[in-house]
């Protein structure tokens, strides 16, 4: 059994979001565990990377990460926190259901991609390498940069990873 | 349609490709993966839709490139413009040819309401904002080369 730590905490809320953001198991073969698993410790990344200048990213007076994820427009419809709309949430419930249900098909993978999510949200030393790459966004691969001053940095899993241009 | 007609299209329109990217736009049922559209709308709209009439378009962008450390390479992506939610959703092809709720790509959809603005620059760091020239290149590309379907809610 493997539930996600309460919505209330910062780390609910990050493994949420990872969860929504990155590829599944249920993409078949477009999913790879490993890549996901960076993935989403690249988004951690994100997020940490934000709030130690929260000023800068519409976020004055955040003391944690939920005041940098529920930033309005930054991070989707998590702005609307505490109050995400159930079928916004609908896909990463049905993830965690299928984690716990030995039936599913997907079980063991969606097991493990929980507590991948589980892992890079609470996870006290996260890869050097990835850290170095001093990430502060992430778009779609094709959506476009999220502004002037960004550099894409790392594409994985159908996400491009973005930090600050130099100079 | 040429390649460069192509990509001078893609480039008014304000959806660059790499410069060696060949972008190709299909209907959903000439690309494998993306099977079974209609029974995934009918699904959509009964589960999330509030219209009894549901208008959806829908079309594949292929695209070629090279991979590097900033692209995974070759790429398909069904985009699927639903009028009266006022969104556009994302799949990744299907592994058994037919598309479920699994093939939907939630990080990458747009909601029409919030996530639209005028320039690059008010997108602001933001993971989710697009701009309006992103938005209707993608409902232009559908219009011209996708598929149009109607779906009746049910419940």
């Amino acid at each position: 059994m493997i539930d996600l730590h309460p919505l209330s905490t910062p780390a609910g809320l990050m493994e949420r979001l990872f969860l929504h953001e990155t590829r599944s198991p249920a993409y078949g073969a477009r999913y790879d565990r490993d890549e996901s698993l960076k993935a989403m410790r690249l988004m951690r990344q994100v997020v940490a990377n934000r709030l130690k200048h929260p000023r800068l990213w519409g976020a004055p007076g955040a003391k944690d990460e939920i005041g940098i994820i529920t930033i309005k427009s930054q991070f989707g419809q998590f702005g609307l926190y505490p109050n995400l709309p159930p079928p916004f949430m609908a896909h990463v419930d049905a993830m965690v259901a299928s984690a716990n249900d030995a039936s599913s098909s997907l079980h063991a993978a969606n097991l493990q991609h929980v507590q991948d999510a589980v892992t890079a949200a609470t996870e006290a030393d996260p890869p050097a390498d990835l850290v170095a790459l001093a990430a502060v966004s992430w778009r779609t691969e094709g959506h476009g940069s999220p502004g002037g001053n960004f550099r894409a940095v790392v594409t994985v899993q159908g996400n491009t990873f973005y930090a600050i241009a130099a100079g | 349609m040429s390649r460069a007609a192509a990509l001078a299209l893609l480039l008014a329109i304000g959806v660059a490709p790499r410069a060696d990217a060949i972008v190709h736009w299909w209907q959903p049922g000439a690309v494998a993966g993306f099977g079974g559209l209609r029974s995934e709308l009918q699904r959509l709209a009964d589960s999330e839709g509030r219209a009894r009439l549901n208008h959806f378009c829908a079309v594949v962008q292929d695209v070629r490139e090279p991979p590097s450390a900033t692209s995974e390479g070759d790429r398909t992506t069904l985009s699927v413009y639903w009028r009266e939610a006022g969104r556009i959703l994302s799949y990744g092809p299907s592994s058994d040819g037919r598309l479920g709720p699994g093939n939907q790509d939630e990080g990458a959809g747009i909601d029409l309401r919030y996530d639209v603005v005028a320039t690059e620059r008010q997108i602001a760091g933001s993971t989710n904002r697009v701009t309006r020239a992103f938005v209707d290149g993608i409902i232009r590309h559908c219009r011209m080369s996708g598929t149009r379907l109607l779906v009746i809610r049910r419940r």
